[in-house]
């Protein structure tokens, strides 16, 4: 189920219903969770929800026995099933036909030919979001970080919570399961604030991102010799705008949903193209899978422990690792190295705390990185790459694109650059002081923004991952 | 008021969200119940208010207001036994010629009355002296397959000499989806495997007053900034081809004789600057491939397919688009006649069938 969908919008006032009928009874309220973060997922794929019943099972029996288990090698052992059978589900939906396929290719250039043997299963749905969630778990459990959760039901809540559970954020279970211990706490000005967020993800998907793609970036990536090169440099900001709002859009309305249930799920981004360097982009996009990468890959890796040449060799299978998270493919695979590269060149670059003009042209620098490296994200094959690259360094000029794209990109822009305490400040003169009448108005109003510019409502780009 | 002093109630989380949806649905079931009215006065079918009155009043309602005398005891289907908006025949023939036409809502008409829709007025003896009767095998949203699926089984029963087609944005149509389809399957693929189908519901609210307008003033104008092309791909020609060449070999195996026809627009790729932009929106509505001046150039290409394949096949042409094409004041929107509009179509094709009937060529005499 997409959040802005006619499905969506049924599902939700029903559940929520049901949800404050009962949720100050825990164990009811989980139940109700659970049954709808299920439903939620069924929706759309029924077949794969029993994909996630078997993680669920598997790391909450892993996670039991291991807590117990003192032997370390048996420990070890219940750790490599874990990982065996939740890598291995996402392995062979994943990235079996991709690994596969490169093994066709590689042997026969030393003359070897294999069989055709792909599947043509579809991809789950946030499969690569609730894996990792429920890796990190027993993860924890095995460093002692952790104790296991004792009741079924509520790891069942936390393995597929709906509001996160297809496109993240990933939540940690030491910040989650504590939450569904305790009885649910409702707090008006959080619901509040819940509800602003939702509306803010929807505007950032349907109004900016989604029209961006449909305005110029489908456009150019599907045939980029037809366009000139500031078309295409155009194209290339308007996907760096479309990506970030598309999935910052969705981890907002994830946030304020959980919000209103009265869970609070960590923030997934910080205004990234702000960042200074590739180092702290990265603590600003996707936090929660770069936290996760850090913690569970970078550093079991070694980390920085280990001199110079290994942190750099860390750090690139971390970023190449990740790369591969987001999709079997090589433009992905490149992705994530163009990242290790940057994190290693970039290393020593000092951040800068006053506004100055080595701040503005870090910034400057540093986003451009980010583009160049979504060029490698979006393009479909390697031709379609080069042909981008030598549309781009033609340097001619006019454009096809009309006049509404450039202001949807100046806003993305805009609201992206300008110190958020700008946006607080006009919140609180325009909106929070509003009466409730005006601001349901307001509410309506964007609804009707909403259905009016859903010119083709694409589903987010990170349900693929 | 409670709600004015904003605190005491609305601070309990559960009063804020009730109070929140409340509110908005109550917004926009005010909007839209306005919209609505709106829609209903002008005769539109609305959700509320129900549907547009009965065909037959409407037709009645016409009749005694223009052509009463000559066309009073006419009787129209669609009937249980007779399922076509023309004048009810029987299935054993007479001397009259029988003309089959193969359209979409161009020809069905829906908003004018039956007695003033292009089919029926083909053969009063006015337009076409020799008699004739008309079976008007077309409906809204028909495309050339359905049109050679309906002719496949009635045409045993009817048995016409004739059959007509005059199809072309229907074909635009459907080559648009494919075309958006192919270009963003990845993003859009449908799963198969859902819980609840839950697409009859959304085509419903899609005729709601607010969504169409919504989707209209907002999303057409929205649409139209986007990057659409100004021609069809050539597979896409060749689709149309296909689809020409289908309805005249299911006409020959029927042993009816073909009749092909150029299509007609409310504005022609001269004078598509000064369509109203409500109207322009209208190209866009659906599946969006096309320009209004892409679909301008692939009717004016698409007609001199359907020319050249009349010539090169023998088949007698209506040249529809020469005497309506971009001609404004025929149309009620962008491809649908207006009654005079329908008048001008029915002469044109009765002249064509005059000359087809001086040369003698008739059923079985192919």
């Amino acid at each position: 189920m997409v959040f802005n969908s006619l499905e969506f919008i049924i599902f939700l006032p029903v559940f929520l219903l049901l949800f404050f009928s009962c949720y100050k009874k825990q164990r009811i309220r989980d139940v109700v969770l659970l049954i709808g973060s299920y439903i939620f997922y069924m929706a759309s794929y029924w077949m794969y929800a029993g994909l996630i019943a078997i993680s669920t099972l598997v790391d909450f029996f892993i996670g039991n026995k291991m807590a117990h288990e003192t032997d370390p090698r048996k420990r070890r052992i219940y750790l490599v099933i874990s990982l065996s059978v939740n890598l291995g589900i996402l392995a062979i939906f994943k990235y079996y036909n991709f690994f596969y396929e490169s093994s066709q290719v590689a042997l026969a250039f030393i003359g070897i030919e294999i069989p055709d043997l792909y599947h043509r299963l579809l991809l789950p749905v946030g499969i690569s979001f609730y894996t990792f969630q429920t890796l990190s778990y027993t993860l924890d459990i095995y460093r002692g970080n952790l104790k296991p959760e004792k009741s079924l039901l509520k790891f069942s809540v936390f393995v597929s919570f709906f509001p996160q559970l297809v496109a993240g954020p990933i939540v940690r279970a030491k910040d989650f399961l504590p939450q569904i211990d305790k009885p649910t706490q409702l707090c008006a000005r959080e619901v509040e604030t819940g509800i602003q967020m939702i509306f803010i993800g929807l505007f950032k998907k349907i109004v900016i991102a989604d029209l961006l793609a449909y305005l110029a970036v489908d456009a150019v990536f599907e045939n980029p010799s037809a366009y000139s090169s500031w078309d295409l440099l155009i194209g290339l900001y308007a996907y760096t705008f479309q990506i970030y709002c598309d999935f910052s859009g969705y981890s907002d309305i994830a946030i304020g949903l959980a919000l209103i249930l009265g869970f609070k799920l960590p923030i997934n981004f910080n205004r990234p193209y702000i960042a200074q360097s590739p180092s702290d982009f990265w603590r600003r996009w996707h936090i929660s899978l770069s936290g996760w990468l850090r913690d569970y890959l970078y550093i079991s890796l070694g980390g920085n422990r280990g001199g110079t040449f290994f942190t750099y060799r860390n750090l690139m299978i971390t970023m190449i690792l990740g790369g591969l998270w987001h999709g079997a493919s090589m433009n992905f695979v490149l992705w994530g190295a163009f990242h290790g590269l940057i994190l290693i060149l970039t290393r020593n670059i000092v951040i800068e705390k006053e506004l100055n003009t080595k701040m503005v042209a870090k910034i400057f620098m540093n986003f451009h990185f980010m583009v160049f490296s979504w060029l490698l994200f979006r393009v479909t094959d390697m031709n379609n790459f080069t042909d981008y690259i030598s549309g781009l360094s033609e340097f001619s000029g006019g454009t096809q694109f009309s006049p509404l794209l450039y202001l949807i990109l100046f806003t993305a822009f805009f609201i992206h650059f300008v110190p958020r305490q700008f946006f607080d400040k006009l919140e609180d003169v325009l909106f929070t002081q509003l009466r409730m009448p005006l601001k349901s108005a307001c509410y309506v109003g964007l609804l009707f923004l909403f259905i009016g510019a859903s010119v083709d409502v694409p589903a987010f780009i990170y349900f693929q991952f | 008021m409670v709600l004015y002093r904003n605190k005491p109630l609305s601070s309990h989380p559960i009063v804020v969200i009730a109070l929140h949806f409340s509110l908005i649905l109550a917004i926009i079931l005010a909007v839209e119940t306005a919209l609505e009215f709106r829609h209903y006065r002008l005769g539109y079918a609305t959700p509320f208010f129900g549907q547009l009155p009965s065909d037959a009043s409407a037709e009645k309602a016409a009749t005694e207001n223009s052509n009463a005398n000559e066309n009073s005891d006419r009787q129209f289907g669609p009937t249980d036994e007779f399922p076509f908006r023309s004048e009810i025949i029987q299935t054993q023939r007479g001397n009259a010629v029988r003309v089959w036409i193969a359209s979409a809502s161009h020809a069905q008409g829906g908003r004018h009355p039956a007695n003033a829709i292009f089919p029926n007025l083909i053969c009063l003896p006015e337009n076409l002296p020799t008699p004739c009767e008309v079976i008007n095998g077309s409906k809204g949203g028909m495309t050339v397959k359905e049109n050679i699926e309906q002719i496949e089984e009635f045409s045993h029963l009817y048995k016409p000499d004739y059959a007509i087609l005059y199809q072309m944005s229907m074909v635009i149509s459907q080559q648009q989806k494919q075309l958006t389809q192919k270009n963003t399957e990845g993003q859009k693929a449908k799963p198969k495997k859902a819980l609840v189908d839950i697409s009859p519901l959304k085509t419903y609210l899609q005729t709601f007053s607010l969504y169409v307008h919504l989707s209209d003033f907002i999303g057409g104008n929205i649409k139209l900034q986007g990057a659409l092309k100004s021609n069809m791909p050539d597979t896409m020609v060749q689709d149309f081809e296909r689809q020409i060449y289908a309805f005249i070999a299911t006409c020959r195996e029927h042993n009816i004789k073909p009749m092909l026809a150029t299509f007609a627009a409310s504005h022609d790729i001269n004078n598509i600057h000064l369509m109203p932009a409500s109207e322009r929106t209208n190209f866009v509505k659906y599946n969006t491939y096309l320009s209004p001046e892409g679909w301008m150039n692939t009717i004016a290409l698409y007609n001199e397919k359907i020319t050249k394949i009349a010539s090169k096949e023998g088949i007698p042409l209506v040249n529809i688009a020469q005497q309506a094409n971009g001609k404004t004041k025929l149309f009620d929107d962008y491809v649908h006649f207006n009654r005079k509009g329908h008048k001008t179509v029915a002469i044109t094709i009765a002249q064509t069938l005059s000359e087809v009937f001086q040369q003698g060529i008739h059923r079985n005499g192919i």
